[in-house]
Parts: structure tokens; sequence; C-alpha cells
């Protein structure tokens, strides 16, 4: 009987530690030379944005940021994530710990116009919310290997609008280092990722 | 009381049956080919898709299948075709629509037929 209570305190220790554990690092971990972990970090990046301007890794110093990556004619998931995209931003408005960077991965069709066009279309306004295209090999390579999802031009992809994508919202922390991916088409998902939003925002 | 029920239930038209069938069939068919964009509940998204509820064009079936077969570019708006949908699908479609936002009329599969585009 003891056992079990000592064994049942512990896994409800266990549980707790979990709770306040802090968000991992994603992706390859390097050794450097001292012995140290080297975390995986989003290298140096230049797209541009809505208003033709550059947006590169400057801009987003010392920030926490949420990245995604869609495209304005996409039938089927990114009008899901964008109502989703909008709850964070709502929330966040005022708070430019925050920002927000969405990349077309069809930069042929998404000129600097379309973007401008279809971000004052979802009520946009804040410079927090960054709507970004480049060339498209830079784009997908940024999304493959840099945020560690997918973004492929694919044209037997007649449903999805020719292109196949993920859905995912990455949570970066204000190094570079990738902390969480998110299902960003899932209320709930999108709920965890504020949460987890607010434990790396520093306290305001 | 359970017979008075299903009579009544039987005297239902082979109209009123075929009417709630549309209905049933255009809420599926709008779930998988509309409601990304135009939501569950036809709100739509901000002013980059349009709300469905009460929109005026629910009335107009000429308009509604030329839209919903061919999609748009016109005026900024970029929607895209169901080339893949027959007739009975988009006069189920329409159907479900107007049961929800518009005057509960039913559109037959011959209506849809007829227009040429």
């Amino acid at each position: 009987m003891k056992k079990a209570c000592i064994f049942i305190l512990g896994v409800f220790v266990l549980a707790c530690g979990r709770q306040n554990k802090e968000l991992p690092y994603l992706g390859p971990h390097d050794v450097s030379a001292a012995g140290d972990t080297v975390y995986h970090r989003i290298p140096d990046f230049s797209f541009v944005n809505q208003d033709g301007d550059t947006l590169t890794q400057q801009d987003v110093k010392g920030k926490v940021y949420v990245a995604d990556f869609f495209f304005s004619t996409c039938p089927t998931i990114c009008p899901l994530m964008k109502t989703q995209m909008l709850r964070i931003y709502e929330r966040y408005k005022d708070n430019d710990s925050l920002m927000i960077l969405s990349h077309s991965i069809n930069p042929r069709y998404d000129t600097p116009e379309v973007l401008k066009q279809y971000r004052e279309k979802l009520g946009v306004h804040s410079t927090q919310w960054q709507f970004l295209t480049g060339t498209q090999t830079d784009v997908y390579k940024l999304a493959q290997n840099s945020y560690l999802t997918s973004a492929l031009e694919d044209s037997s992809a007649v449903d999805e609008g020719g292109f196949i994508h993920s859905g995912a919202f990455v949570l970066i922390d204000k190094d570079r280092h990738i902390r969480a991916i998110y299902d960003g088409t899932k209320e709930k998902e999108v709920d965890k990722l504020m949460a987890d939003i607010d434990r790396l925002l520093p306290v305001r | 009381m359970t017979g008075f029920c299903l009579y009544a239930e039987s005297c239902k038209s082979d109209q009123q049956i075929r009417h709630e069938q549309y209905v049933i069939a255009g809420k599926n068919l709008y779930e998988s080919h509309c409601a990304n964009c135009h939501g569950k509940n036809g709100e739509g998204l901000r002013n980059l898709y349009p709300s469905l509820d009460r929109s005026a064009r629910l009335k107009d079936t000429e308009y509604l299948t030329c839209l919903i077969r061919n999609g748009t570019t016109d005026k900024d708006i970029n929607m895209p075709g169901n080339k893949d949908l027959y007739a009975i699908d988009i006069a189920q479609i329409i159907t479900y629509l107007n049961e929800r936002w518009g005057e509960k009329k039913m559109t037959e599969t011959e209506e849809v037929a007829r227009v040429g585009c």
C-alpha cells in the first residue's frame, strides 16, 4: 500500500512537472567546440512584403513570431488557417513583442499588390502581421529546411489549387529557435499556441 | 399517436420528400466544396469571402449555377469553379443555400440543367 502511494505521488509530481516544463527546442541539435548544445536556428532570410519593402531577420530581432505558409487563391485549408491566425492577431494586436509572418508559396501570382489587397480584405492593418513573397525556391527551401514544414508545387493537386503545403503554425522564440509546431486549421491547437506564446513573451 | 405521426409522415408529397433529400445532400456538398471559405454557417471571412446570409443573389438560379460551376475572377474576387459537380449536385447546393439563408425554396435539377454556361 505504501509503495502504491509513493508510486501515485510520483506520477502526480511528474505530471505537475511536465506542465511547467519549458517548451522544447525543435530541429536538429549540434554540439559546439566548447561542448554546448547548439539548437536549430532560423537562418538569415530576405523577403518582400505587401508594401514592396524588404523584410529580413532584423525585423523580427528580439521578437517572438508565428510563421505559416499559404497562397491567396488556396481554396482548401488557407481560409481555415487565416481564420485562426486572425484570432492570434486580434489577441496580440497591441503587443509589439509578437509578430506574424505569412509566406506565400505561389509568389508568381502573389505579388506584393495581390498580398496587399488580401491583407486589407482580411482587415489587417498593423505591421505586426506581414505577408511575404519572394522566389519560389527560396520560400520552399525556407519552409522545408528552416521551419521544418512542407510546401511544394504539384499541378496534379487540382483540388488544392495546384500546391501542397502543410497547415502548420510554427512558433519561433526571440532567439530564432523553433519551440513548437501546431495545426493551424484547428481551434484547440491554436488555443494551445496562444498559451505557449504567453510563456515565451517577456512579462509586461 | 404514433399511428397518427406515421400517417402524417406518409402524407408528405413526393415534392416535399425530394426537397428534404436535396437539403440533406446539399448540406454535405456545401460542407465539402464551399464551407472552407464561406464558413459552416455561411458567415464568410471579413471582406475576403462574402457572407451568404440573406444574399440577394440566392434567388438567382442562373447566376448561382454559373458561379458554382465556373467560379469567377470578377472584381478582384477569386473564386474557384467546381467542374466536377453535376446539375443535380448544384441544384442540391442551391436548395441548401436557400433553406438556410434564403426563402426555403427548392431548386430543381432541371432548372440548373437548363442553364448554359
